[in-house]
């Protein structure tokens, strides 16, 4: 037999020595690089972290259609007025009053429910006498609502949040013969009192107001 | 072939001897000093361990936010300041009285007065009541050599319903922990890691 008849039985031989060691070798490695050992590592003195927290995004307001069993507005009486309260943050909100313009600031009448059709005869100019009741001369004045609304956070159930404000509009006396069988649109708020979270979201459609 | 063979035979027993080494040696020094005593005359050197740093980092846009009454994440850079491999596996916290600063920057160099630790700003760690209690992470977190992770542990800090408003879109230098359960070891990953801790 020759040299040459040897040589691949002893390559092949070599080769699983080779594996085989090699193996051996790679499989301690991986067992002492794998786990822990009790060699305990500290911490740098004044070592944290950092948080973030959210911005705070104002509530939108707009006027809604009442019922048919809103109070509505005759001379020398007090009306019903309905709000959409939009929360467009990420956590509920929590409403406890809202600040009114003046007292003498009024309402644009319009002939359809919708807010489109401006009524010549019963604007804001006229005036229409229709008011914010228990607003004051004086701009800003806060009123407190008989029950807080929270509003839920943005994409929750209840968000926006229909709100019947009782009796919370005015009629005054004088109020011209053009103003009947109207809706108003109500002078715009001048502020809300409102804070970050809640309890329980206040379910949409709800009833509140204020009573002085 | 045979130099083949040789070489792989000291290099089993190097790592024989580590793995010996390291299984070992129970008590938990600080640092493996030089061995003068040695028979032979040899004398070899162990690393002396590091201390590993963590610094606020600003958060990924995924990052909970706080919110007055809610939860949010933190996010943590563990910096590993060895030539070797280190696993972290909790942090002990500072007492529940103690505040974060309010900044008005990511790099919370821009601190806003009305939103301090003394204000107080309200927002503090979460599962704080036990001072220096250790809170272990859902999973370990290997920080490789001379390597820096950023860890993210989710629903970590919490702000209470009663925070000022200047707190709103402020960025927080959390209380500096007190401690951690780290050694020295582990295979590191990679990457950004999220975990949450137990109380």
């Amino acid at each position: 037999m020759s040299q040459a008849d040897h040589m691949p039985t002893r390559g092949r031989r070599l080769t699983r020595r080779t594996k085989i060691v090699a193996f051996l070798v790679g499989a301690l490695m991986v067992a002492t690089g794998a786990a822990a050992s009790n060699w305990i590592v500290g911490l740098s003195a004044g070592s944290s972290g950092e948080a973030q927290s959210g911005t705070i995004a104002n509530l939108t307001i707009t006027a809604s259609v009442p019922g048919a069993n809103a109070d509505v507005l005759y001379p020398g009486g007090p009306g019903d007025v309905v709000i959409s309260i939009t929360n467009p943050n990420k956590f509920p909100v929590t409403v406890t009053g809202f600040n009114l313009p003046t007292n003498t600031t009024y309402a644009n009448g319009y002939t359809d429910s919708a807010l489109t059709t401006a009524a010549a005869a019963c604007s804001a100019a006229t005036p229409s006498t229709v008011s914010w009741a228990f607003s004051t001369a004086t701009s800003g004045s806060a009123h407190t609502l008989t029950s807080p609304l929270v509003v839920a956070a943005t994409g929750a159930a209840n968000n926006p949040l229909v709100v019947t404000l009782s009796d919370d509009a005015a009629m005054g006396g004088t109020a011209p013969s053009g103003c009947a069988g109207l809706w108003f649109k109500m002078p715009s708020f001048t502020g809300v009192v409102a804070t970050a979270g809640g309890g329980t979201v206040t379910t949409s459609p709800a009833t509140s107001g204020w009573t002085s | 072939m045979l130099r083949l063979l040789v070489a792989a035979a000291a290099l089993l027993v190097v790592v024989l001897a580590l793995l010996a080494g390291c299984h070992g040696h129970t008590s938990r020094h600080r640092a493996l000093l030089p061995r003068s005593n040695a028979p032979g005359g040899g004398a070899a050197a162990g690393a002396r361990i590091a201390d590993l740093v963590i610094t606020g980092a600003p958060a990924p846009s995924s990052a909970q936010r706080l919110y007055p009454g809610t939860r949010g994440d933190v996010a943590l850079s563990v910096r590993n300041p060895n030539p070797f491999p280190v696993t972290l596996r909790a942090v002990r916290l500072p007492a529940a009285t103690v505040y974060a600063d309010g900044f008005a920057d990511a790099t919370l160099r821009e601190p806003k007065p009305d939103c301090a630790a003394t204000t107080p700003s309200r927002v503090a760690w979460v599962d704080k009541d036990s001072p220096a209690s250790a809170h272990t992470f859902s999973r370990t977190v290997v920080v490789g050599a001379k390597a820096t992770v950023l860890l993210i542990v989710r629903d970590a800090v919490s702000m209470e319903t009663t925070a000022p408003t200047a707190c709103a879109g402020a960025f927080f230098k959390m209380p500096s922990f007190a401690g951690v359960d780290a050694a020295v070891g582990g295979v590191p990953a990679g990457g950004p890691v999220t975990v949450t801790w137990r109380g």
